[in-house]
C-alpha cells in the first residue's frame, strides 16, 4: 500500500495529499460518469429483444465495476485524507451499489413473474436515482476542496 | 422454514449488523455519544441474533455456514466484544458530559468502524467466496479488514484540513504513530501475500470421491466408444439428415423471428423409433457459425455419440459433417439439442424431440401427443398445441417436454391422470391425480396418460390461460376446465408419488461419494475472472473433474447455497434420487436425468457407473453452466483427443 507518510518531509507530505486530492476527485468524476453510462445500459438493456440475462449483460458487468470503483473512492478518500464524510458519503455509494445486486437476488427470490418480485425490483431505480445523488454531491464536495487548497499549502510553508 | 428462507433472513441481519455498526461508529465520530451508545447496543443485539441465525441455519448442514462459522462470525465477535470494551465506557462517560465534546475519540470510532468492516467483510465473503472458505482466503479478508482499521485510525488521527486544529502539533506523536502504523501495515500486507500465495496454489485436477485414484492401465479413447452399427432384431435403420442453419420462423403466436434451427424448423424434426431400431443421424451444419453438435438429451448413448462439443467431438463446423449411431434401447420421451454455446444455441431453436416407443404398442386407437415447450421472446409456448380431437375413451399420452433453462409448471384441467413417466423412465404404480400442478425442471420430461373423458380437457403453462384442448369432438364447449382456479393447485411432489418398489442400489454402499455445493461467487471461468455460478467455489473449467472407474456405485450430494434453481444434469448416466432435504424419496422409485435442486435445497442421488466415458455433469440452466456450472465426470483409463469444452458465442464478448 503506498503511502505518502512514510519517509517523507511536511511539505513533501501535503504536496502529494492535494494530488491525491485530484485523483480523488477524478476518481468520483469517473464514478459519476459510470452511474450515468449505467443508467444508460439498463434502458437500453430494457428494449433489447435478446433475453434478460444477455440483454443485461453490459449492465450486470459496469455495476460489479461501479462497485469496485466506489470503493477504489473510498480508499483513495482515506489515503487522501479527505473530510470524514466525504469518505463516508463513497463508502455509502459501495454500500448502495451492493444494495442493486440485493434488491435483485431479493426480487429474483421472489420467482419470475411474481408482483411482490416486480414492486421489490422497483427500488432498483430509486436507489440508483440515490447513488447518483450521493456521487455528484462527492463530486461537488471534492471539487471545492481540491480547488482551495490554500489552508494546506500555508500549513505546509 | 425454508433453508432458502434461512438464507435470506441470515442475509438480512448479516446487513443490519452492518448498517448497525456503521450507524454506531459514524455516530460517534459525530460526537453524539448518546444516540452512538443506543446504537452500539443495537448493533450488540443484532450480532447476538446473526449468531443465532447461524446456529439455526447449521443445522441445515454445515455446507450453508462454514464460512460464517470458521471466519464471518468469530472475526465479528471478536471485534464487537473490543469496539464494546474501548467505546463502551467512554461514550457511556460522555454521555454524563454536557454538551458535544470538542474532540473525536479516535479509539472508540476506530474500534465501532472496524467492526462494522468485520460486519461488512463477513457479509461481503458470503457473497463473493461462500463455500469452501480457504485459509488463503481467510488471511486475506482479515487483512482487508486490518488495513480497513489502519486507514481510519490515519484518518481521524491527523485532523484533516477541515479542522480547526494544528496538526503536528506535538511533533513527537506522529513519528511514534508512524512507527507503529508501518508496523500494523507491514503485519496486514504479510497476511494478505500469505493468503494470497496459498490461494495460488494450484489445486488438484481430480477428485475420487473417496474412491482408488487413476491406475496406469490402457486407454480407451473417447472416440472409440462409439454406437452399434446394426439394429437389434426385428428392428430397423432409421436414418435422418439433420441441417442446421438458421432461418425465419413464424411462432403460433404469428410473430417472425431469426432462429438456428435443424432443417429450418423450431423444434427441429422429431426423431422417432421402436425400441430396438437403430439410429443414424448425419448432422450437417449449413451455416451456423460458432459450429453445432447433437447431445441426445437423457438417452443414455455411447460416449463417442454423446456430442459434447471438445470432450466427445469437435464441434461441427458450417461445411462439415458428423454422423451419430445408436440403438434405441430406451423407450421414452427425450429431446435432443445442440451441446456446443448451448445457452445461445438452444435458446434460439437447436433442439428436437426424441421419442422411442416399446415394441409391444399396437394401441392404434391411442392420442400420442410431443410437446415441447420453448420461449421466444419472453413468450413461454408449447409447440403442436392448439386443438385435438379425442373421442371419449381414447387413451391420451401427452409428452411433455421443457427445453427451457428454467422451470415450467403445466396444470391439467378436466380429467384425472397419472405420470406414467418422468424423463422417459416409467414409474411404479403412478395413481390417479387431479387438480396438482407439475413442476417441470429444465430439460425435464413428463409423460401425462388418461382416458379421454366426455368433456374437454385443457393444458395449461405457468398458470396462463390454457393453449393445448383436447375436445371429445369438435366444437365441444369448453367445460369445467375454462372455469377452474389453477393458480392454487398444490405442486405434485414426486418423491411420494407412486409405489415403492426395493432397488438394489439404494441399499448398496456406495464406492465413491462426491459432494457438489452450487453457488455464487468470484471464480475464473474459461480464464477470465467472473462472477460466476460455481461448483464448490469453482468454475469451469477449474472444477476437478470427478474420478470414477467402471462398476462402481457412485453417489452424489449436491447442495444448492444460491438463491437460484439448479437442475442438475450428468450426462450418459440416470441417477436414482435417495433422499431430498434429508427425507427419503418414499414413492415410486425415481430415475431422472435431470432434477431441480431449488434454493436451500440438499439432494442424494445415486447412479451405477456403468457407461465408460467422459462425461460433461452440469446445471442445465445453460446460462448457469456458461457461467461456470459445469464439470466433468471421467472414467479411469478414458482419454479424449479433444482440446476440452471451451464456452463460445457472441455474448462473451465482454
Amino acid at each position: 500500500m503506498a503511502s505518502p507518510v512514510a519517509g517523507s518531509g511536511a511539505g513533501l507530505v501535503v504536496a502529494t495529499i492535494n494530488d491525491m486530492r485530484k485523483v480523488f476527485t477524478g476518481l468520483a468524476a469517473l464514478l459519476l460518469l459510470a452511474v450515468i453510462t449505467q443508467f444508460y445500459l439498463a434502458a437500453s438493456g430494457a428494449f433489447d429483444a435478446a433475453p434478460i440475462e444477455e440483454a443485461f449483460q453490459p449492465h450486470r458487468v459496469l455495476g460489479y465495476s461501479i462497485l469496485a470503483l466506489a470503493v477504489v473512492v473510498t480508499i483513495a478518500g482515506a489515503v487522501a485524507r479527505m473530510p470524514g464524510r466525504l469518505i463516508g458519503m463513497a463508502g455509502l455509494v459501495a454500500g448502495l451499489v451492493l444494495v442493486q445486486s440485493l434488491i435483485r437476488e431479493v426480487a429474483k427470490s421472489f420467482g419470475d413473474g411474481s408482483t411482490v418480485g416486480h414492486f421489490v425490483f422497483g427500488l432498483h431505480a430509486l436507489n440508483a436515482m440515490l447513488i447518483v445523488g450521493v456521487t455528484g454531491t462527492i463530486l461537488r464536495q471534492s471539487r471545492q476542496i481540491s480547488r482551495n487548497p490554500a489552508k494546506t499549502d500555508q500549513m505546509a510553508s | 422454514m425454508t433453508t432458502a428462507t434461512l438464507t435470506i433472513l441470515d442475509h438480512a441481519i448479516a446487513l443490519l449488523s452492518v448498517i448497525v455498526w456503521f450507524a454506531a461508529g459514524v455516530t460517534m465520530s459525530l460526537r453524539r455519544a448518546k444516540p452512538a451508545l443506543a446504537l452500539l447496543a443495537v448493533a450488540l443485539l443484532v450480532t447476538l441474533t446473526r449468531a443465532a441465525s447461524v446456529a439455526v441455519l447449521a443445522g441445515r448442514g454445515w455446507w450453508f455456514v462454514q464460512e460464517k462459522v470458521l471466519l464471518g462470525l468469530p472475526m465479528l465477535a471478536l471485534a464487537a466484544l473490543a469496539a464494546t470494551v474501548i467505546a463502551g465506557p467512554r461514550l457511556r462517560a460522555r454521555t454524563t458530559g454536557a454538551g458535544r465534546p470538542e474532540d473525536i475519540d479516535v479509539a472508540g470510532v476506530v474500534a465501532l468502524l472496524t467492526t462494522a468492516y468485520a460486519a461488512l467483510a463477513s457479509f461481503v465473503l458470503t457473497f463473493l467466496i461462500g463455500y469452501p472458505l480457504t485459509l488463503g482466503t481467510a488471511l486475506m479478508t482479515i487483512a482487508l479488514v486490518l488495513a480497513g482499521a489502519l486507514l481510519t485510525m490515519r484518518v481521524l488521527v491527523k485532523p484533516n484540513a477541515n479542522a480547526d486544529e494544528e496538526p503536528d502539533a506535538d511533533p513527537d506523536r506522529p513519528k511514534v504513530s508512524r512507527r507503529r502504523f508501518l508496523g500494523v501495515a507491514g503485519v496486514v500486507v504479510g497476511t494478505a501475500g500469505a493468503g494470497a500465495g496459498l490461494s495460488a496454489r494450484p489445486v488438484a485436477a481430480v477428485t475420487d470421491g473417496g474412491g482408488p485414484g487413476p491406475t496406469s492401465r490402457a486407454t480407451v479413447s473417447v472416440t472409440d466408444l462409439r454406437g452399434a452399427d446394426t439394429p437389434a432384431p426385428g428392428g430397423v435403420r432409421r436414418e435422418h439428415v439433420l441441417t442446421a442453419r438458421k432461418a425465419t420462423v413464424r411462432l403460433e403466436s404469428g410473430r417472425d423471428i431469426d432462429a438456428w434451427t435443424f432443417d429450418g424448423t423450431v423444434p427441429g424434426p422429431p426423431i422417432t423409433a421402436t425400441q430396438g431400431d437403430l439410429i443414424e443421424v448425419k448432422l450437417v451444419n449449413h451455416d451456423i457459425d460458432d459450429g453445432v453438435t447433437l447431445h441426445w438429451h437423457g438417452y443414455d448413448v455411447p460416449c463417442g455419440e454423446d456430442g459434447a462439443a471438445g470432450v466427445t467431438q469437435d464441434a461441427v463446423v458450417p461445411g462439415a459433417e458428423f454422423v451419430y449411431r445408436f440403438r434405441a434401447d430406451q423407450v421414452g420421451t427425450y429431446w435432443y439439442h445442440t451441446h456446443h454455446a448451448s445457452h445461445l444455441g438452444v435458446r434460439r431453436g437447436l433442439y428436437g424431440a426424441l421419442v422411442v416407443k416399446p415394441q409391444e404398442e399396437h394401441d392404434t386407437g391411442q392420442l400420442d401427443l410431443t410437446l415441447p415447450v420453448h420461449t421466444f421472446d419472453g413468450t413461454a409456448t408449447i409447440t403442436g398445441g392448439a386443438e385435438h380431437i379425442a373421442p371419449a375413451g381414447t387413451t391420451v399420452r401427452l409428452r411433455l417436454i421443457n427445453t427451457d433453462s428454467d422451470p415450467h409448471r403445466f396444470a391439467l384441467a378436466g380429467t384425472s391422470f397419472r405420470v406414467a413417466a418422468i424423463d422417459g423412465r416409467d414409474l411404479e404404480q403412478p395413481g390417479e391425480i387431479s387438480r396438482n400442478g407439475l413442476r417441470l425442471p429444465a430439460a425435464g420430461r413428463y409423460d401425462l396418460v388418461f382416458v379421454m373423458p366426455s368433456t374437454s380437457v385443457a393444458l395449461a403453462l405457468d398458470d396462463h390461460a390454457a393453449t393445448v384442448w383436447l375436445r371429445p369432438q369438435a366444437g365441444a364447449p369448453d367445460g369445467e376446465p375454462a372455469t377452474q382456479d389453477i393458480t392454487g393447485w398444490p405442486e405434485l411432489d414426486l418423491l411420494t408419488y407412486g409405489a415403492p418398489t426395493p432397488v438394489a442400489l439404494r441399499a448398496e454402499a456406495a464406492d465413491r461419494h462426491f459432494t457438489l455445493v452450487l453457488d455464487r461467487g468470484v471464480a475464473m471461468v474459461d480464464g477470465s475472472p467472473a462472477y460466476a455460478q460455481t461448483v464448490n467455489g469453482r468454475g469451469h473449467p477449474s472444477i476437478p473433474d470427478q474420478l470414477v472407474a467402471e462398476g462402481d456405485i457412485v453417489r452424489f450430494t449436491v447442495v444448492n447455497r444460491s438463491l437460484e434453481t439448479h437442475p442438475w444434469h450428468l450426462h450418459g448416466h440416470p441417477v436414482l434420487v435417495l433422499s431430498r432435504d434429508g427425507k427419503p424419496s418414499s414413492g415410486s422409485p425415481l430415475w431422472v436425468d435431470t432434477f431441480d435442486v431449488r434454493p436451500g435445497e440438499v439432494w442424494e442421488v445415486a447412479f451405477r457407473a456403468s457407461n465408460p466415458g467422459i462425461w460433461m455433469n452440469h446445471c442445465h440452466n445453460l446460462p448457469h453452466q456458461h457461467q461456470g456450472m459445469m464439470l466433468q465426470l471421467r472414467y479411469d483409463g478414458v482419454t479424449t483427443p479433444f482440446g476440452g469444452m471451451h464456452t463460445v458465442g457472441s455474448s462473451h464478448d465482454h
